[in-house]
C-alpha cells in the first residue's frame, strides 16, 4: 500500500542503535516448549464438549475426544497438569468447580462463529474469551460479569467422579514418568508399562509411549527403542513427539 | 524486514494446525505485550482454544497471524485485568525468557540489555498501541493486514501506529539516556 510508513528498522533517519535493537528484537524467539504446548492443547480440545469435531481433528485427536468426553468437567484441571507434566515438579493444579466450568464452556461453545466474531478493541471481552477458564482469578472476574452467560444447568454432562479420577490418575502417571525420565529411565519405563496396563486406550497413550521410547533409548535398549519408535510413527504420524522419538531411536 | 510470505489459504485452518504454524509468533507477541513467562503457557492455551471455538481460521481478508493477534490481544487484556499488579512492570523473567542462547556471555549481556530497553520502551505504550507497534515494527505485518486482522480501518492503524512510534521513540530516548548516564558513573559499569 502506498501509504505504508517506512519501518523504523528501515528508516535511515532513525539512529542505528535503535534500528539494531529492533532488528535484534525481531530475531529473538521466546523460549517456550511448543511440544508440550501442543500436547496440552490437543488434550484440551479433545475434552471440549465439541472436541474432536472441529477442523483439527486427526486420527489421534478424534480418539482423544471420544475417550474423554465423559470427563469434560475436569478437562481444564487435566490440561493444566498435562502442561506441567514435562517438568520435574508438578504444580498448579487449580482449584475450581467442574460444574461452573462446564457451564462456562457451554456458554462459549454456544456462540456461533458469527456471534463470536470479536468486537472491536475496547469493548467487553466476548464469551469465547471470558469463557476460557484457566486461572482462579479469571474465574473470580468472570463470576461478576455477564451473569446471563454464566453457568447453565449441566444436564447433558456425562461426567462421573470415577472417570475424572481415572483421568487424573493417568495424568499423574505421566507426570511421574516425565519426572523419572530425567535421571531414572528404568523407573520411567516401568511406569510407562504400568500406565499402558492401567490406562489402555487412555488419552495420554501417545505421550506415554513417546516417553517409553526415550526411556528405552536411555537404557541402551536400542533395538527395542527402534521397534517401538517405528510402531509409534506408524500410529501417530503427525505426533508432535515424532521428531523427538526419531532422534531418541536414531531413526 | 517483513512478515514471511505465506500462501493464501483457501481452506479453514484448525487450532492445531494454527498452533504448529504460528505458535512461535503468538508466544513472541504475548511476551512483547508484557505477559510473564509463568503465565505464557496458560495464555497460549487460551488463544488457541478460542481459535478452536471460533471454528479455526476462515479464509478472508485477514492473515492467520493477525487474526491470532486479535485473539491474543483480547486474551492478554483479559489477563491484565486479573493481574494488574504484574502488568506494566518490567519483567526481568520475560527478558531472560525471550533472550535466546548466545555464543558468549558478552553477547548475551548485550542482547539482554538491548531487549530490556526495547521492552521498557514498549511498557510505556498502552496495549493497543503496543500491539500495533509490535505487529508492524517487530513482526513485520503490513498496515493492511493489521487492519484486516484486528478489524479496524487502516486509517486507524496509521494514526495509532504514528502515535505508538512517537511514544516508543520518546521512551526509548529517555531510557537510553539513562543507560548512558549510568555508564558514565564510576563503578556502575566497567
Amino acid at each position: 500500500m502506498n501509504g505504508e510508513p517506512t519501518r523504523l528498522v528501515d528508516d535511515s533517519s532513525v539512529r542505528d542503535e535503535l534500528r539494531q535493537r529492533l532488528s535484534s528484537e525481531a530475531a529473538t524467539k521466546p523460549q517456550y516448549d511448543f511440544d508440550q504446548g501442543l500436547a496440552r492443547l490437543r488434550a484440551t480440545i479433545a475434552n471440549l464438549p465439541s472436541g474432536g469435531s472441529g477442523p483439527d481433528s486427526d486420527a489421534s485427536g478424534t480418539k482423544l475426544s471420544v475417550a474423554n468426553y465423559a470427563v469434560k468437567g475436569s478437562v481444564w484441571k487435566v490440561a493444566g497438569i498435562v502442561g506441567l507434566a514435562g517438568t520435574s515438579v508438578v504444580v498448579g493444579v487449580r482449584a475450581w468447580s467442574p460444574a461452573t466450568h462446564v457451564g462456562r464452556m457451554d456458554a462459549g461453545a454456544a456462540a456461533s462463529p458469527a456471534a463470536a466474531s470479536p468486537p472491536t478493541q475496547g469493548e467487553e471481552p466476548d464469551p469465547a474469551l471470558t469463557g476460557v477458564p484457566l486461572a482462579a482469578t479469571t474465574e473470580q472476574q468472570a463470576a461478576t460479569t455477564r451473569p446471563s452467560q454464566e453457568a447453565k444447568p449441566v444436564a447433558r454432562s456425562p461426567s462421573t467422579p470415577a472417570a475424572a479420577d481415572k483421568l487424573r490418575e493417568e495424568i499423574n502417571n505421566l507426570a511421574q514418568i516425565r519426572a523419572a525420565l530425567a535421571g531414572d529411565p528404568a523407573t520411567a519405563l516401568a511406569l510407562s508399562d504400568e500406565g499402558n496396563r492401567r490406562f489402555a486406550g487412555g488419552v495420554l497413550q501417545e505421550e506415554r509411549e513417546a516417553s517409553a521410547i526415550r526411556s528405552l533409548a536411555a537404557l541402551g535398549r536400542e533395538a527395542d527403542a527402534r521397534r517401538r519408535a517405528q510402531r509409534f510413527l506408524e500410529t501417530y504420524p503427525k505426533s508432535p513427539f515424532a521428531e523427538r522419538v526419531r532422534l531418541s531411536a536414531r531413526l | 524486514m517483513g512478515a514471511p510470505a505465506e500462501a493464501q489459504t483457501t481452506e479453514t485452518i484448525g487450532a492445531e494446525a494454527l498452533f504448529r504454524a504460528h505458535a512461535p509468533f503468538v508466544a513472541g507477541f504475548l511476551v512483547r505485550l508484557g505477559v510473564r513467562p509463568s503465565d505464557l503457557d496458560d495464555l497460549m492455551q487460551e488463544v488457541f482454544v478460542v481459535a478452536h471455538r471460533r471454528g479455526g481460521f476462515q479464509p478472508g481478508p485477514a492473515r492467520p497471524t493477525t487474526w491470532l493477534a486479535r485473539i491474543a490481544i483480547r486474551v492478554a487484556m483479559a489477563h491484565r485485568r486479573t493481574r494488574t499488579r504484574h502488568w506494566g512492570e518490567l519483567d526481568e523473567d520475560a527478558v531472560s525468557l525471550a533472550v535466546g542462547s548466545e555464543p558468549s556471555p558478552h553477547a548475551q549481556a548485550e542482547a539482554a540489555e538491548s531487549l530490556s530497553i526495547v521492552q521498557r520502551a514498549l511498557e510505556s505504550l498502552d496495549v493497543e498501541r503496543r500491539a500495533l507497534f509490535v505487529l508492524f515494527e517487530i513482526e513485520g505485518e503490513s498496515c493492511d493486514d493489521i487492519a484486516a486482522g484486528l478489524g479496524i480501518p487502516v486509517g486507524t492503524v496509521y494514526s495509532r501506529l504514528h502515535a505508538a512510534r512517537r511514544d516508543f521513540q520518546k521512551a526509548y530516548a529517555k531510557l537510553t539516556g539513562r543507560v548512558q548516564a549510568s555508564r558514565q558513573q564510576p563503578g556502575v559499569w566497567r
